[in-house]
């Protein structure tokens, strides 16, 4: 890891750093940063400090990110990476362009890539690392900077211009959960972790690395087939308050619920949570962490979803709501950190990658060193948690695949001694 | 020119965009604090009021600080200061920062600032002994 300022030399180091406990090359490299870079020689320099030490050709994808937790402790500010050199596995990188606009021709083309090239692997587990640029609050005309929209006048022009400007100037709704769709359904077969890019939770611009070059508003991958079984395991500490709502209207792809058991959403949620409207100020988002939405499919999976923003009677969400039926969850700082206990549980390994949701680092602050010591309990040292605006899981045994947020997710291989930096 | 290396730790603060200011500060002193050019010149403004509100949070981990007391934070006008008491002293280090800055992640980077504080005070103790 590196924590200089200076882009380029965080670049070197951070790939020095890695190269310390590899015998060999790396056979791939997931790389991550803050966003601090762009205004710190930004990232082609970031990438160009890399390559100035990374053999040539070596597979790199990783992304910008809200933080990351490894032994080292849990930053908010640095960059990271996870190289792996082992001889057993086949490797394939993917990217497809544009998501916000088209997801599925996105998702496509990074999928086809990974497929083509890894069409005559021997290896029988297949596993897929994705990263899928994230949301950015459009900035629009009349509305000027907003953290919260009371005028319930605006609601439906908000979430038509909200709509308008994803597609067209590629900022609004990341519309990951589509992305992922489409990818899970032309690598089926394939266990699947990600997340998205961010910056640090202004949602202003996010991007992706991608070999040696970066890019925004892209779907990255990187697929493995290697003669491990893949592991991912999931904890979230949220808890249904038993209150449930049916979506009876929705704008842009589901990440706006317009109304809920065909009243204004805003008011619904209000009573859900027994708060007068004069907490609907820019600061209630401290408070509406504690209490996303859930998305109720078949009954059972519960898909947390955290509002973004209210605007006037309408509710933005941070990804899209895969069903109609959705409940008010509700969850504690311990509830949370419990969630780490639930994810890492059975696990005999000693090697850990994890994915999860910056909300849950904003939501725990410093206290986010308490999941730092559950991780090198287990871990010991090898071990590395990225935080994201939202997770991808899909495990092809258990038939799931969904875009989650405030998850705390851990990938590892079963029987595998890996090292990591 | 830096000599004191929590003097660098500071500045590693200030470059991020949501810290305004920051220093190490007791109830009787600044101990440390970075060129006060690089504070937000908004900070500057109110620093007279900041600085006396401060002088009261101070009596509090004065009182408080041998117990246990870990943080301590106020709201003033558009503003928040952030107090990571350094455990066993009268000292904390103060942070100002925007009311409506996303303060979690802030907190992750005050307490790495705070255990490195830690660690160079203790380090500077050490020497002082060793010299008595």
């Amino acid at each position: 890891m590196s924590r200089k300022w200076d882009a380029r030399e965080a670049g070197k180091e951070v790939v020095k750093s890695a190269f310390k406990k590899l015998t060999k090359p790396p056979s791939f490299l997931l790389l991550f940063s803050t966003i601090h870079y762009e205004k710190h020689g930004g990232f082609q320099e970031f990438l160009n400090g890399i390559w100035e030490i990374l053999p040539n050709g070596t597979p790199v994808v990783g992304g910008t990110i809200a933080g990351f937790i490894n032994s080292n402790g849990c930053f908010t500010r640095g960059a990271v990476c996870l190289a792996v050199s082992y001889p057993n596995m086949d490797i394939a990188v993917g990217i497809g362009r544009y998501t916000k606009r088209n997801p599925k021709n996105a998702a496509k083309k990074c999928a086809r890539m990974i497929k083509e090239s890894l069409r005559n692997s021997g290896y029988k587990n297949k596993f897929l690392f994705e990263i899928i640029s994230g949301p950015i609050f459009p900035t629009m005309p009349f509305f000027g900077e907003y953290r919260i929209i009371k005028n319930k006048r605006l609601s439906f022009p908000f979430a038509l211009l909200s709509q308008l400007s994803t597609s067209i100037f590629l900022k609004g709704a990341a519309r990951e959960s589509e992305t992922l769709q489409y990818l899970s359904k032309e690598l089926k077969d394939f266990y699947i972790l990600g997340g998205s890019s961010m910056d640090d939770c202004r949602y202003v611009t996010n991007y992706q690395f991608f070999n040696k070059k970066f890019y925004k508003d892209s779907v990255l991958a990187l697929g493995i087939q290697i003669d491990k079984r893949p592991i991912i395991q999931s904890g979230s500490g949220l808890i249904s308050t038993g209150k449930n709502f049916k979506v009876t209207k929705d704008m842009c792809w589901g990440h706006i619920i317009c109304s809920l058991d065909g009243k204004s959403a805003v008011k619904k949620y209000l009573d859900g949570v027994s708060w007068p409207e004069s907490l609907l100020d820019e600061r209630v988002y401290t408070k509406t962490i504690y209490y996303p939405l859930g998305s109720i499919i078949d009954e059972k999976i519960i898909i947390p979803n955290v509002i973004a923003l209210f605007v006037g009677d309408y509710i933005v969400l941070a990804h899209s709501i895969p069903s109609k039926e959705i409940c008010l969850l509700t969850t504690s700082g311990k509830r949370l950190t419990d969630a780490v206990d639930v994810a890492l549980s059975g696990i005999q390994n000693n090697f850990g990658f994890g994915v999860s949701c910056a909300i849950r680092m904003q939501t725990l602050g410093d206290k986010i060193n308490i999941i730092k010591e559950k991780l090198k309990e287990k871990f010991e040292d090898n071990f590395l948690v990225i935080y994201t605006p939202g997770e991808s899981i899909c495990i092809p045994d258990k038939n799931l695949c969904q875009h989650y947020q405030n998850t705390f997710n851990i990938f590892t291989f079963q029987d595998s001694d890996f090292k990591i930096e | 020119m830096q000599n004191d290396p929590i003097e660098f730790i500071l500045d590693d603060l200030l470059k991020l965009d949501d810290i305004l200011g920051c220093m190490v500060a007791s109830k009787t002193m600044i101990s440390v604090m970075p060129d006060q050019n690089k504070f937000d010149p908004h900070v500057l403004e109110l620093w007279d009021i900041i600085k006396r509100a401060m002088d009261d949070v101070f009596v509090v981990i004065r009182e408080y600080s041998q117990t246990g007391l870990g943080e301590i934070e106020f709201r003033l006008q558009d503003y928040e200061v952030l107090f990571y008491i350094l455990p066993d002293t009268e000292n904390a280090l103060v942070s100002i920062i925007p009311a409506l800055a996303n303060k979690g992640l802030l907190e992750v980077e005050m307490e790495n600032a705070r255990q490195e504080i830690i660690k160079i005070m203790g380090e500077k103790e050490n020497k002082r002994l060793i010299n008595a």
